[in-house]
């Protein structure tokens, strides 16, 4: 594992369930790679097409939006 | 008496207050006349709470009960100005022909019949039996999603009349909670349109989940021709659809503006310069 390149992933996560989840997922400790960038948006509704592709422009490896 | 009637293609739940009065009305009969033969015909008699004292009273009385399965419902066929009733008794698996003077049905509590239109007037959800469905059971049991809409009594489902004074007590607090306010405080996450940018091109008229952005003639659009998008701030529920889906990119979320957004992606991943939206908006740079 350690020698692989770590990807880097922005992950979109609506407030009310995603969010909520890696909330609760730091509560209870548990781990995730650092390289998982959370966003915390309202609704996934929110994610404009725009943001996903600037994300892939500074140089995101994958973009998940999670709702 | 026979209780759990449901008119053919009628959704089957239970009304919680036909039960109690049954046994009210048996009481009530054999108080009268004790020589009156009271024969309840039920599948689950369901008297809940303090309510039990009725059926433990009622069969003190020396009211009977005959409980009856739903593939064996009572029939009752009419004979010489009497009425016979057929049911088989599920604890002695026996059939039995009763002889009435009355038969009283206990009929399952429909919704209002405006129940539904009102529904689609002010775009309230519905249960799946019809009646109109809280915002959550036991939080807001009184309230619905929709701000400013509130609900009590049958409406809600069948319910006892003390039920229906504390639930109705409930709703007009809320309603008070409005009322008793000059000025409104919204929450900050609304969207708001900017006109200048706007070519009223109706997406997100079409694309809000709760219908609340209208084009308004009185303000003009792009280059000051026709009308633009005007959302109402105290209706908007902040879900940042419209603004997604913005051909123009004219609306902008308070407090999600594309720029809080965005901005956290721009940190420079590999050295973990990445920022929250939070500390973005708190003025940290990358
Ligand atoms: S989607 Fe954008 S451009 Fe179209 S009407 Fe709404 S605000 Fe105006
Ligand atoms: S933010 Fe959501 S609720 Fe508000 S106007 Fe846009 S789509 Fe409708």
């Amino acid at each position: 594992m350690t020698d692989q390149p770590t990807l880097q992933i922005v992950a979109f996560c609506c407030h009310y369930c995603a969010y909520a989840a890696a909330d609760l997922a730091g509560g209870l400790r548990l781990q995730y790679p650092p390289s998982v960038k959370v966003i915390e948006v309202p609704c996934t509704g929110k994610v404009d097409v725009l943001h996903l592709l600037r994300a892939f422009e500074h140089g995101a490896d994958g973009v998940i939006a999670a709702g | 008496m026979i209780q759990c009637v449901r008119p053919p293609g009628a959704p089957d739940y239970c009304s919680r207050t036909c039960c109690t009065n049954t046994l009210k009305n048996a009481i009530r009969l054999k108080m009268l006349n004790p020589q009156c033969q009271v024969i309840v015909l039920y599948k689950n008699i369901v008297t809940y709470g303090f309510r039990e004292q009725f059926y433990t009273e009622a069969r003190r009385r020396g009211v009977i009960f005959m409980r009856y399965t739903e593939e064996q419902p009572p029939r009752v066929v009419p004979d010489n100005g009497r009425l016979r009733v057929h049911v088989t008794d599920l604890s002695l698996k026996r059939p039995f022909e009763l002889v009435a003077d009355r038969v009283v049905l206990s009929m399952s509590i429909a919704p209002a019949e405006e129940t539904a239109s009102l529904a689609r007037l002010l775009q309230l959800p519905l249960s799946p039996e019809g009646f109109f469905m809280e915002a959550h059971l036991k939080m807001r049991p009184m309230d619905f999603m929709q701000e400013g809409v509130f609900l009590c009594g049958m409406a809600h489902y069948p319910k006892f009349i003390e039920e229906s004074i504390s639930h109705a007590l409930a709703a007009a607090g809320r309603a008070l909670q409005v009322l008793s306010r000059e000025t409104l405080h919204v929450g900050g996450v609304v969207a708001v349109v900017d006109p200048e940018q706007c070519v009223g091109c109706l997406t997100c008229v079409r694309t809000c989940p709760f219908g609340i952005p209208t084009i308004r003639n009185d303000r003009p659009g792009v280059g000051g021709l026709g009308g633009s998008a005007y959302i109402e701030p105290s209706l908007c529920q902040g879900c940042g659809t419209c603004t997604a889906e913005c051909p123009a990119n004219a609306i902008q979320l308070l407090n999600y503006l594309d720029v809080q957004i965005v901005q956290p992606v721009q940190g420079d991943w590999a050295h973990g310069s990445h920022l929250t939206r939070r500390q973005w908006s708190l003025g940290a740079r990358p």
